[in-house]
């Protein structure tokens, strides 16, 4: 009897133990998992906002100012998801120096946070025409001329309209050099893989015939 | 003659025995690791640098006397120009309006929509103006007004030029201190 139990206790207090460790290791499990995971997404976040900043970013462009080069679309829900994905490079912000024609995102000088995508059309030192104007205009120092592609377009969501620094209201807007990347897009169509694949195709069929 | 041909042969063949033995693998895998680490190390000061605080080096005579001729050191906070929370008095460091690749501490001595008097021309007497501050722009001056080129020439500066705002002065020794509202 007296030997019987202490093995009976012993046992029920092995089960019991038994089941606790299981538990706290479930516990530690969970703990030791959720840490792991914060872990790695503080680490993919610090990354990924490096490499955002300075090297850098995928991006969708919305508004129709720049119709013919990007698919015009509004920035609501349904119309962001038919929007230009774009690839933008930090790269040319080491030495800011830009040629005509780059496609360039910025922010912009009345909102600071909001970003516009818009072609750089003349470059510090040049003379521009302001659009529907006679006036003759020299891009001074440190600033440059953008212009989106559509022309002439006044509504409030593209922010065409915005007035340059001299309170005119014009089509086109005077930028800073603040922030500007160069934009280097691939078309969510993946239009210039279709156009090569189809040079391919003709270049086997010519080998094969 | 052979002992020396023997020799030299037994010693490069120890040599390339003993080269197969260094665990290649082992050191490879502890090298990536610390370049992975040093990446990781590189990404979590570059997020500190540019959200949370950093340090810049300021000279030039156009903030004294807050700010040394031959040079500060400034602690510069990333916080408040993103949250949109500066006020006049505050010391930013800004990207030049005239040259991008330069950076320039002023005072702010004027947010959007406030109306600025400055006098034009310190050396030449004390004609002041007044300029309405446009949606978006702050207005910067230099502490020295004598000898600085600031808002005063090249106009009023877009909000997304301001990098930081210097908060404190933490080297040369003697200088450490709050850098104060106030001129």
């Amino acid at each position: 009897m007296s030997s019987n139990e202490p093995k009976s206790l012993r046992l029920s207090e092995a089960r019991r133990s038994s089941s606790e460790i299981k538990c706290r290791k479930l516990i530690m499990g969970k703990w030791s998992t959720m840490w792991l995971f914060t872990k790695k997404s503080v680490t993919g976040a610090l990354i990924g906002l490096t490499i955002s900043d300075r090297y850098g970013l995928i991006v969708p462009v919305t508004g129709s100012s720049m119709h013919p080069t990007f698919s015009a679309c509004d920035a609501r829900f349904p119309g962001y998801l038919k929007a230009d994905v774009v690839l933008v490079e930090k790269f040319c912000l080491e030495k800011y120096k830009f040629s005509h024609g780059d496609v360039i995102t910025f922010k912009s000088p009345t909102d600071h946070k909001k970003t516009f995508v818009k072609r750089l059309i003349a470059l510090p030192g040049d003379w521009v025409q302001v659009p529907e104007s006679s006036e003759i205009l020299k891009i001074p120092e440190g600033h440059c001329w953008v212009e989106g592609s559509s022309g002439f377009d006044s509504r409030e969501g593209d922010s065409c309209d915005l007035a340059t620094p001299t309170n005119k209201p014009s089509g086109k807007k005077e930028g800073y050099r603040e922030n500007f990347t160069t934009l280097i897009y691939f078309v969510t169509d993946y239009l210039p893989f279709q156009v090569r694949f189809i040079q391919l195709l003709n270049l086997l069929s010519a080998l094969c015939i | 003659m052979s002992t020396v041909g023997s020799r030299i042969a037994s010693f490069l063949g120890s040599a390339a025995a003993r080269f197969g033995k260094v665990p290649w693998r082992e050191i490879r895998e502890d090298a990536f690791d610390r370049a992975v680490l040093v990446l990781k190390a590189a990404c979590f000061v570059h997020v500190v640098n540019t959200y949370v605080v950093g340090i810049a080096f300021v000279r030039g005579p156009s903030m004294l006397p807050t700010i040394n001729l031959t040079g500060d050191v400034v602690a510069v906070e990333r916080v408040s120009p993103r949250r949109g929370s500066l006020v006049v008095g505050d010391v930013v460091i800004l990207l030049s309006p005239e040259n991008p690749r330069k950076t320039v501490a002023k005072r702010v001595l004027g947010l959007e929509g406030d109306a600025v008097t400055f006098v034009v021309d310190p050396a030449r007497g004390s004609a002041s103006q007044t300029v309405v501050v446009p949606e978006g722009h702050v207005w910067v001056q230099g502490d020295n007004i004598y000898s600085s080129r600031d808002s005063r020439q090249f106009g009023p500066v877009p909000y997304g030029l301001i990098q930081g705002r210097a908060f404190c002065k933490v080297w040369p020794p003697e200088a450490v201190g709050l850098i104060g509202q106030k001129l």
